[in-house]
């Protein structure tokens, strides 16, 4: 015995005969014995045919209206479509009944109205085995099995065809469709509809055709009424119309015979002159076309969409060129300043400057005009900076400007309307802490200096410890006192607010209003009414008056017209200690006239001594740099960069001053020089002998007559006569000690004491040093050389003795090889230069 | 302000742009903008030209003669001066 109830003996120990007294089909296909069954096939029954196909009048034996619905049943129309569905049994899913999920309401309680579960199964289900099918449409006399079955499965399809897992969505939507299509029928209207045809078209409706209608829907009107009291409702939309109601009828009929050989375009077999069925299937087909058109359409449209997204979808995140000039034109709103020219002053002066050297060196430059300009104009009083003008491109870059600057001008008039507009006070501080400024255009300084630590030109220290507080305040008051000199801050300090003060002066002339017409031709000239000739003198004479005051501020602070003795050095003379002085020094003198300029010289001259480059100046040395230590270098290149950068910026403009004043000027300059300074110290340095040299130099031309633009008549007797003996004394307090002033002299004196001997002379090794050293030699040469050409009688030969030794050795050094071929040259030259005013020649010396 | 009206007046120079991300870049300066990124030309790259963000940029090497120093002291105090306004 077996626990689960099946039989455990193995298949090979069973019994033979078993298998042979089960009740079970055995089927043996391909046998002897299959043979034989498929020769009990019956081939008869096609002689009914033509009543199914054909137009042949048939029997009313499937007026089913009359029958019962139990006989509806007829064993003759069974038959035949048994055969039918032999062949297209899997025809069941694709029959139009299934595609439109035709009439899930009215099969199911048709079910039980008929009785007839199998119609119910066949057309409600599309899933179903055909054997299945097959085995419920035939004869109603299979073995009692098999009934059985059948009847179960009948009974259990209805549930499962209600599942909606076994539909599709499209399917269901369909039937939602039909239904909604067919309710507009009445029940009567359905009723007259359906005697109508079948009195009409019956001969040409097969029979399993009929018997399929009848089974699906319309076995008893009664009880059909009596089931879908619903159904009853007249559609208003659709209701009573005949050709639809036609249609309506006609639909179930197609959909639901199951056993015809229905494609979806309709059934082969029906003659396409049928009346009423035809016409309805078109219709239906039309219908379908169209739906399937309208999807066809609905779905190209979407496909193109897609498509077109797709496409644009590659350029997502690129920026159009508009978006681009939007964005230029944002960014160029911002820089958009009241000042342009000062918010974007280096480029500015910079393209000024580029273009004054292009014109002077005769290049073509830029035309001026408005669009040569490099500020874009936007409001009055508002621009924008745009640097450097260039000639490429012009007339398209113009165009471009000309857009782009009325874009701009849009946005700029939008922001400041909505400033005004908007109610800041009250949104002050909303979103917490703004920044008032943009920082693109006004970047926060990460370096603050209080302005307290700089001093100002009249402020007085505060602090009691320094006695010059006192001092400097008793000073002002008797105007005798001393001050202590600037400290080295101060005087920093002293000069940006000088550097400021240039600036200004520098940005009032830069906004010089044009010149007024000079007379009555010029004015119609240019086209000006005498109302704006006034405005325009007027606005130039308002112009020169804040010239003239930004003028006088700035000669206040150079302080150049404090008492020469307020204090050692004089607060000018400290102000000329740094570099930056010196160049300060070069561009304050152009914005000052005559009278001043020779102020400052005359002062720069009496405090020559004070100078840092002339007190602190170095000492010729014979050590080579290669022996000085880091420090000791970098102070030596400091101070050669001072004197470098004095000589530039100070005294070339000094003697430019010089060289425009009269012989008796000169006289008195060489007079204060002499009052002044301390010859020998001044003289050491390389400042001084230039300084002397050029004065020497202007005294000898003007003393010969020469004439020239400041000079336009030669000197008076009595200014002569002053110069002569503005000479004598400066040639007499010169001669001892000249010989000493050689810069390899003095270097020979620091290294071997000042009684060393011309003749056991060192010579330094570096051949560079060497040759600076001959150079600066050269200079002392040249004043030599002026004070030979301007001296007389006695006082050449005093000259001429004072520097024999030197002259003898520096001609030995060059003849005899004891220095390098160059240095020789560069000292034979110095030389001969000397004896040549003297009206001798370095031959001579042999 | 300052820095971008300079570097205006350095376009169609070469300049040797470094990135904070030790990166060098040689290059024709074409156009910079008040955030100062930086457009280059004729870059020694894969690319030919380039545009450099502002924010990324460590030093730009320029060429000492396209800089009027005296010119760019000035415009440091002018800009210092408005600063203290």
């Amino acid at each position: 015995m077996s626990f689960f109830g099946f039989d455990p003996v193995l298949p090979e120990r069973r019994a033979p005969a078993q298998a042979a007294d089960e009740d079970i089909a055995v089927y043996t296909w391909g046998t002897e014995e299959y043979g034989d069954l498929g020769g009990q096939l019956v081939e008869g029954g096609d002689e009914a045919n033509d009543e199914t196909f054909g137009d042949l009048t048939i029997g009313g034996d499937f007026q089913f209206a009359n029958h019962a619905p139990g006989q509806t049943l007829a064993s003759t129309t069974v038959n035949k479509p048994k055969k039918k569905k032999a062949t297209g049994g899997d025809l069941f899913a694709s029959t139009e009944a299934d595609f439109f999920g035709f009439s899930k309401k009215s099969t199911k309680p048709k079910t039980n109205i008929s009785q007839k579960p199998s119609s119910v199964v066949i057309s409600s289900s599309s899933t179903k085995p055909p054997t299945q099918q097959q085995g419920l449409w035939s004869t109603p006399a299979p073995s009692a099995a098999f009934q059985a079955a059948a009847s179960q499965v009948a009974s259990s399809q209805p549930a499962a065809s209600a599942l909606p897992a076994a539909r599709t969505l499209a399917e269901i939507e369909q039937e939602l469709l039909a239904n909604r299509a067919r309710q507009p029928m009445t029940l009567e209207e359905i009723e007259s509809e359906m005697r109508r045809n079948l009195t009409v078209d019956a001969p040409q409706v097969p029979s399993g055709v009929a018997q399929g209608q009848v089974q699906d829907g319309f076995p008893q009107p009664q009880g059909y009424q009596a089931q879908f009291p619903a159904v009853g409702r007249t559609f208003p939309a659709l209701g009573g119309q005949a050709q639809n109601a036609q249609g309506m009828f006609g639909q179930p009929m197609q959909m639901q015979q199951p056993m015809y050989p229905l494609d979806s375009r309709g059934p082969p077999g029906l003659a396409p002159g049928t009346t009423a069925n035809p016409t309805s299937r078109e219709r239906m087909n039309a219908e379908l076309e169209q739906k399937i058109r309208e999807t066809e359409v609905a779905e190209g449209k979407r496909r193109r969409k897609a498509e077109k997204i797709a496409g644009m979808a590659r350029y997502n995140g690129i920026m159009t060129q508009g978006d681009k000039e939007f964005i230029t034109r944002i960014q160029l709103s911002q820089l958009v300043t009241d000042d342009p020219y000062a918010s974007d002053f280096y480029a500015q002066v910079y393209s000024a400057l580029a273009h004054q050297r292009r014109t002077a060196a005769g290049q073509p430059a830029p035309a001026p005009g408005p669009t040569g300009a490099t500020v874009l104009p936007v409001t009055s009083g508002r621009g924008l900076g745009v640097g450097v003008s260039r000639s490429t491109g012009r007339k398209l870059r113009d165009n471009a400007m000309q857009r782009m600057t009325m874009q701009v001008k849009r946005i700029v008039e939008n922001a400041q309307q909505r400033q005004k507009s908007a109610p800041t006070a009250t949104l002050q501080g909303a979103l917490g802490k703004n920044k008032l400024r943009p920082t693109a255009t006004a970047p926060r300084p990460a370096l603050q200096v209080t302005s307290s630590s700089r001093n100002t030109v009249n402020q007085v220290p505060k602090t009691g410890e320094q006695p010059s507080a006192i001092t400097s305040v008793l000073g002002a008051a008797t105007g005798t006192t001393q001050r202590q000199p600037l400290t080295r801050k101060q005087v920093l300090g002293r000069l940006e607010e000088l550097f400021e003060a240039v600036l200004e002066v520098e940005q009032i002339r830069r906004t010089q209003p044009p010149l007024p017409p000079q007379n009555e031709e010029q004015m119609q000239r240019m086209g000006m009414t005498p109302v704006e000739v006034e405005q325009l003198i007027k606005r130039g004479q308002e112009w020169s008056q804040a010239v003239q005051g930004a003028v006088d501020t700035l000669w206040r602070k150079l302080m150049v017209q404090e008492p020469l003795e307020i204090s050692n050095p004089h607060p000018f003379i400290a102000l000329l200690g740094p570099i930056k002085g010196h160049r300060i020094f070069s561009r304050v003198i152009r914005h000052f006239d005559h009278a001043r300029n020779l102020t400052m010289v005359i002062l720069l001259l009496a405090c020559f001594p004070q100078l840092d480059v002339v007190r602190n100046a170095p000492s010729p040395t014979l050590t080579t740099s290669a022996l000085l230590s880091a420090p000791e270098l970098a102070a030596r290149q400091q101070k050669e960069r001072e004197f470098e950068s004095f000589s530039n910026n100070v005294i070339n403009i000094m003697i430019g001053v010089i060289n425009q004043h009269d012989l008796k000027m000169i006289a008195g300059m060489v007079n204060l020089c002499l009052e002044r300074w301390d010859m020998k110290t001044v003289l050491s340095t390389r400042p001084g002998l230039a300084l002397i040299t050029s004065l020497l130099a202007r005294g000898t031309i003007l003393q010969q007559g020469a004439t020239d633009a400041a000079n336009p008549t030669p000197p008076s007797a009595a200014d002569i006569q002053q110069w002569d003996q503005a000479f004598m004394t400066l040639l007499h307090t010169l001669l001892p000690i000249l010989s000493s002033l050689f810069p390899s002299t003095r270097a020979q004196a620091t290294a071997f004491g000042p009684n060393a001997s011309f003749e056991a002379q060192m010579e330094t090794r570096d051949e560079y040093e060497g040759i600076k050293m001959d150079v600066l030699d050269g200079e002392v040469w040249g004043l030599c050389t002026m004070l030979a050409a301007q001296a007389t009688g006695d006082d050449t030969t005093f000259l001429v003795l004072n520097l024999r030794d030197k002259i003898r050795y520096t001609f030995n050094s060059a003849k005899h090889g004891w220095v390098s071929p160059q240095r020789g040259e560069i000292r034979l030259k110095n030389v001969d230069a000397f004896l040549g005013v003297l009206g001798m020649n370095v031959s001579m010396l042999n | 302000m300052l820095m971008f009206s300079v570097f205006k007046t350095l376009t169609e120079q070469v300049v040797t742009v470094e990135l904070k991300n030790d990166l060098c870049v040689m290059g024709t300066l074409k156009s910079v903008d008040q955030f100062l990124n930086i457009r280059l030309d004729n870059i020694k790259m894969s690319v030919k030209n380039c545009f450099i963000r502002g924010s990324v940029v460590r030093y730009v090497q320029i060429p000492r003669t396209a800089v009027d120093t005296t010119l760019l002291e000035d415009a440091t105090r002018r800009e210092a001066q408005e600063g203290k306004k």
